[in-house]
């Protein structure tokens, strides 16, 4: 077909403008190291926020965890009625 | 278009600290992201602003590869989604119209069809600029496609690992592409 043909031609006659550089140009090198190292610094930086983070939490937890416990605790000893607590100061009786 | 042994070995330097394997790296990879980039970006983009990007993105990724391909191939694959995505986000053209074609442009297209004509080495330029023209009203795919096959030789398989589309899928986008490709080049002529 005389498009296919057109189109061979063409691609043929274009293909050294399409050929890419072999040498790097001045400063990519440099500015690319920069960046990565930026990058790789952003990158540790928040690993170690990362991680101090985490424990961050779990301290939370843990803490959290044993004042629930604690109150749990000191509410089970103290659950009576107001009424019924009343009474038992009253005649002086020990409640465990 | 294996991974030279100095690249392997520049790039496990690299991941353990020496800066200076770095530039080895970039030296070593450039060749490959520069023809990806000059086959698959329209020339009006700056070229080595999608180099420095896409080399910047192989650094920020580097500890993602694997090795089970050679890096050159992951490499390859990261320019080429890198292009890809640049070339959606230009607006297609509607059609590619006679009239639009510089005077170097109709000239280069009235002597392609002729056999046994000289072909000068200034036309190149004029001539890719024609190919450019006439690929821009096609999707991104399709132009980055028809380029590999046509001007690069790969084969079906290469595009396939390149651009991770299965092979019949490419048979039947590369039929498609070529009937268009016909019909537009016909068009041109007819309008002359």
């Amino acid at each position: 077909m005389k498009e296919d043909q057109t189109w061979r031609e063409l691609l043929a006659q274009s293909r050294p403008a399409f050929a890419g550089e072999t040498e790097v140009p001045y400063g990519l090198a440099t500015r690319v190291l920069a960046g990565a190292r930026e990058q790789r610094g952003q990158r540790d930086a928040f690993e170690r926020i990362g991680w101090r983070a985490i424990l961050a939490s779990l301290a939370m937890v843990a803490l959290t965890a044993g004042l629930t416990l604690g109150v749990q605790a000191m509410n089970d000893r103290e659950d009576l009625e107001p009424g019924i607590q009343s009474l038992a100061v009253l005649e002086n009786v020990q409640v465990s | 278009m294996d991974a030279p042994p100095d690249l392997a070995a520049a790039l496990q330097r690299w991941r353990e600290g020496d800066e200076a394997a770095g530039e080895e790296l970039i030296r070593g990879l450039f060749p490959v992201i520069s023809k990806i980039v000059r086959l698959h970006l329209p020339r009006r983009d700056d070229e080595n602003d999608l180099i420095q990007e896409i080399l910047m993105k192989t650094f920020s990724r580097l500890h993602q590869y694997k090795a089970t391909a050679p890096l050159t191939h992951w490499v390859s694959r990261l320019a080429l989604t890198t292009c890809l995505d640049r070339l959606r986000a230009q607006k297609v053209r509607p059609e590619v119209r006679w009239a639009d074609l510089t005077p170097a442009e109709t000239e280069v297209f009235d002597t392609a069809g002729l056999e046994g004509r000289t072909r000068d080495s200034g036309d190149a330029i004029e001539a890719r600029d024609l190919v450019e023209r006439i690929l821009s009203v096609l999707p991104a795919e399709d132009r980055s496609l028809i380029l590999m096959v046509d001007l690069e030789g790969h084969s079906l398989e290469e595009i396939s690992r390149l651009t991770g589309w299965g092979v019949s899928k490419i048979k039947m986008r590369l039929f498609r592409v070529r009937s268009h490709l016909r019909k537009l080049i016909h068009q041109l002529g007819e309008r002359k």
